[in-house]
């Protein structure tokens, strides 16, 4: 069966007056239907870019290339009002910061049901029905009266459940949530990670999960894709991400999660700061400067190596065997 | 939203206190004003100073007891603008200046009146426009007129729309009040400058609404640049744009006593000034009070249409971050 | 991880920091020279003053000489800009009435930069009652009838220029009292004077140092309207019998009278016009651009 998205070879440059920005660069991704995989990576890596592209909402200043294949069409090839029939209904995002994603001026009714109206799926009247069974189906009690509030007599928490259900509402088969508990309360993200992961798999959707944390992708994903500099540096299962990582960046990354038992030792982290994409790449690996494992062959830059269907890499260590590294 | 209203109201009734003591005490300051006379002493003097002839002296003596202390002045001034009884004037003794201002007063509001109504729409045409054409030739256009709009006040677009209109091509009368076309030019040069401040504003209002977050939204849920406008953006826009429309008002109201005297049209601001010109102290203070007022009372609309229309203010009385 | 990714934005912000201080007075004057509106305006506003300042020797004749073999004419080689009713020489009359205007014009915007910012900073220093007292203070005198005031304070004082100056300062330095406020709140609350404050700066040294510098922009750009805002006043108040008495030049009285005789003798009306309209134009053009220049968030 093809994959439900299929991303090959997607580069996404933004070009302003001073420089040019090389935010995605050859990328490679496919996701099965009824999978979740998670992109991770710090903020600039482009893993928020890459998914964007896929929407197709980037600035105008953003120049894309490579294939995204939706269920076998290539979306970049779409015109505009073909795109906008995908959009919402074929694939749904959810965003970081529910407060300032929803408008402050109108309902949470009027809003959820607009993906149905934009749609022509269903009447106003039919789609605030649906939109109330959503809302309880995430957890919001008294829907119904909850339909005519505005964002702001909302908690961030619930905020973030109502941009759920309103992305879930005209069922799509893609559900895109780019660092969706990133800004709630620890307790209120858990609560939010296993509804969304619950909702992903009643629903048999695809899911794409946008985040920097390499622990809530490992909650989350079927399969990690950790980005740095625009790149894929590793693909791995998220059930292998303990024993089987090969990559340095992301061991340093693992390493650097504070541990809350065993005895106190200092944090390890990633020295140097992350590459500056703005202006141009480096000939060789984009980790190499921070690499504490690097030699003479990272001046050029690392292939993408399957180890096994599941897990490839882009590191020169990966070439000799995995088991070296 | 009700204790919304019963602040703003607050508010206005300390302002008018205050535009009215300012008033007042500018009177009693003014050098020969009638106010300090007492029978006693300049009375007569000040009459004859001003030209008041002595019955009608002796009638402002009453009214504004004058023989009594300032506080009880100012009392009787206060209570008798409030429940309308405004007395009579210098210029017109015989003319109550109740009916004055009864004959004046309504063409002074139709044109500001108009010109708002013309202004706002025209702002909001044009404003929409250039923001949603931003950065094309057709936004940097619109916005180079505009800024001409409000780098010239309406006395001196009048100007130039009578030296166009009225002596050159001689199609408009640039003076006189009979008949519609009387009104063109003096509404135009009130309207121009209020759309070049109202348009920029409406364009970069708009514009911000247009790249925020939940406009992003839109899009994400399959929405086109007609539902991110027309269903989101241009609504919350225009929020912040009701908020400069009171200064506008206020500004305009002010436009309409130059603008009436340029074309010779008999409004309260052609009494105005003669009443400045002749020193007619009395009715200088009523009729002062009389703007404020409809200032006061337009800000107030502006404030509880907005607080009526921004569901944050009308739940909880304010906005977070403002 | 989350650790290792503070420290290096840390890291990251610092460098950008010193990088952006270095170099900002530099790409200050190379936006200034790009920003054509800016120009063009500063040009505009530097010929009306010097205009005003040497009317003096620019001028051809006598404010006052009046010729009455040459009256009511239209330009001409010896009177570019025609003559008036009493045959005076009207790029003469121009030059001696924006002096007039300019005084107006800066002198109010002085008194009310003086009494703005001493209001303003007031407020936002105290903060509290005073805060709200002067706060409703200044909503109150903004709901003013602000240009009867003005007529009021002339009508009483008399039709002289200190008086014409104060009486359109009377009202309009609420404006600048609330750019003023707004302004120090701001820079106040900013990192970059808790962190001054935090390594033990004194107050003083925080308000020279830091608040001034960083608030300056605003207020700056509000001069910049607010003059021409005060010269449409001064020219309003004329155009209402309420200009400077005569032998003045004045040119708000110019306009006047031109308009009085706009069908016989538009010239008349034209020049003052067309000058003051430069006035008002250069002005507005150099703040747009002066606010295009300080304004981060209008810059995309």
């Amino acid at each position: 069966m093809a994959p439900l998205l299929e991303i090959s070879n997607l580069s996404v440059r933004f070009h302003s007056d001073k420089a040019e920005v090389f935010a995605v660069n050859g990328l490679d991704l496919s996701l099965d239907t009824g999978k979740a995989i998670a992109i991770v990576g710090e903020s600039g890596s482009g893993k928020s870019t890459v998914m964007m592209a896929v929407m197709r909402l980037l600035q105008s200043n953003a120049s894309i290339t490579g294939q995204v294949k939706l269920d076998g069409t290539d979306v970049l090839q779409l015109p505009e009002k073909a795109m906008r029939r995908l959009r919402g209904k074929e694939m749904a995002m959810v965003f970081q910061n529910a407060g300032s994603s929803m408008n402050p001026t109108k309902t949470i009714g009027d809003q959820m049901i607009e993906p149905m109206l934009f749609h022509h799926m269903a009447s106003a009247r039919d789609a605030r029905q649906v939109a109330v069974k959503l809302l309880h189906q995430v957890g919001i009690p008294d829907p119904e009266e909850r339909l005519n509030n505005y964002p702001f007599e909302f908690s961030g928490g619930q905020l973030q459940r109502v941009m759920i259900a309103m992305a879930l509402i005209a069922d799509p088969k893609l559900l895109i949530a780019d660092e969706p508990t990133t800004a709630l309360d620890v307790t209120v993200q858990a609560e939010v990670l296993i509804l969304l992961k619950k909702l992903q798999r009643e629903r048999g959707m695809g899911l794409v999960f946008v985040t920097h944390d390499l622990a809530v992708a490992a909650q989350v994903a079927d399969d990690i894709y950790v980005m740095y500099g625009g790149f894929v540096m590793e693909r791995i299962a998220a059930s292998e991400l303990t024993t089987h990582l090969v990559h340095p960046y992301l061991r340093g990354l693992v390493q650097s999660i504070p541990k809350i038992d065993g005895p106190r030792t200092e944090l390890p982290y990633i020295p140097g700061q992350p590459i500056s994409i703005t202006g141009g790449l480096p000939d060789g690996c984009v980790f190499a400067s921070r690499c504490d494992k690097r030699f003479v062959k990272c001046h050029e830059r690392p292939r993408h190596i399957s180890i096994s269907q599941q897990h490839s890499v882009s590191c020169w260590l990966a070439e000799g065997g995995v088991e070296q590294a | 939203m009700f204790m919304y209203i019963i602040k703003r109201l607050f508010y206005m009734a300390l302002a008018f206190l205050l535009v009215s003591i300012v008033t007042f005490g500018l009177m009693k300051a003014a050098p020969g004003t009638f106010l300090i006379n007492t029978q006693m002493l300049g009375g007569v003097q000040a009459a004859t100073d001003l030209n008041i002839p002595p019955q009608l002296m002796n009638s402002f003596i009453k009214e504004f007891h004058l023989n009594s202390p300032w506080y009880v002045q100012y009392w009787f001034y206060l209570k008798g603008f409030v429940t309308l009884h405004f007395g009579y004037s210098i210029e017109y003794p015989s003319l109550p200046t109740m009916s004055l201002i009864k004959r004046t007063f309504p063409l002074t509001l139709g044109l500001a009146f108009s010109a708002t109504v013309v202004g706002t729409i025209v702002s909001i045409v044009l404003g929409v426009i250039a923001a949603v054409k931003e950065h094309t030739w057709v936004d940097s256009t619109t916005m180079f007129i505009a800024t001409l709009g409000t780098a010239i006040p309406s006395y001196v677009t009048a100007i130039v729309l009578m030296l166009v209109f009225g002596v050159w091509w001689r199609i408009l009368p640039i003076l006189g009040f009979q008949g519609i076309q009387h009104y063109i030019l003096p509404v135009a040069a009130l309207v121009i400058p209020v759309v070049g401040s109202m348009s920029r504003y409406m364009r970069n209002s708009l514009i911000e609404s247009l790249h925020s977050d939940y406009i992003v939204s839109v899009y994400a849920k399959g929405g086109g640049m007609r539902q991110a406008v027309f269903g989101h953006a241009l609504r919350n826009s225009l929020l912040p744009l009701i908020t400069v429309v009171g200064p506008q008002l206020a500004g305009l109201l002010m436009g309409t006593v130059i603008i009436e005297n340029l074309f010779g049209l008999p409004g309260m601001g052609q009494v105005f000034a003669n009443a400045a010109q002749q020193k007619d102290y009395p009715l200088i203070m009523v009729s002062t009070l009389l703007y404020a007022v409809v200032i006061m009372v337009m800000n107030l609309l502006v404030d509880l249409t907005y607080g009526g229309l921004d569901p944050r203010i009308r739940k909880i009385g304010y906005v977070q971050g403002r | 991880m989350n650790r290792a990714m503070s420290l290096n934005s840390v890291i990251g912000n610092r460098e950008q920091l010193i990088g952006a201080r270095a170099s900002s007075w530099r790409r200050m004057w190379s936006r200034l020279t790009k920003n054509r509106k800016a120009l063009i305006g500063a040009i505009m506003v530097f010929l009306i003053v010097f205009l005003a300042v040497f009317a003096n020797w620019i001028s051809p004749y006598a404010y006052q000489q009046a010729d009455f073999t040459s009256l009511n004419q239209g330009p001409s080689l010896s009177h570019i800009l025609g003559t008036d009713s009493l045959g005076r020489d009207l790029f003469t009359r121009i030059n001696y009435g924006l002096r007039s205007v300019c005084i107006v014009g800066f002198g109010a915007e002085f008194v009310e930069l003086t009494v703005g910012v001493m209001v303003g900073a007031l407020a936002a220093y105290k903060g509290g009652w005073v805060d709200n007292v002067l706060m409703r203070l200044v909503d109150a005198v903004a709901s003013f009838p602000s240009f009867l005031i003005s007529m009021i304070l002339v009508t009483m004082m008399g039709r002289i220029l200190p008086v014409m100056l104060l009486a359109v300062a009377a009202t309009s330095w609420v404006g600048m009292a609330r750019v003023v406020r707004s302004q120090v709140l701001r820079v106040r609350q900013t990192e970059y004077i808790q962190a001054a404050r935090s390594m033990g700066a004194s107050s003083l040294t925080i308000i020279l140092r830091y608040i001034l510098p960083n608030a300056m922009g605003p207020i700056v750009v509000a001069v910049s309207f607010g003059i021409p805002a005060n010269m449409m006043a001064e020219a309003g108040l004329s155009l209402v019998g309420l200009g400077i008495n005569p032998p003045t030049p004045d040119l708000g009285v110019m306009i006047s009278e031109g308009q009085q005789s706009i069908m016989s003798y538009p010239w008349q009306l034209i020049g003052p016009v067309g000058v003051f309209i430069i006035a008002l134009l250069g002005f507005t053009f150099l703040g747009d651009g002066l606010r295009d220049m300080f304004d981060t968030r209008s810059r995309r």
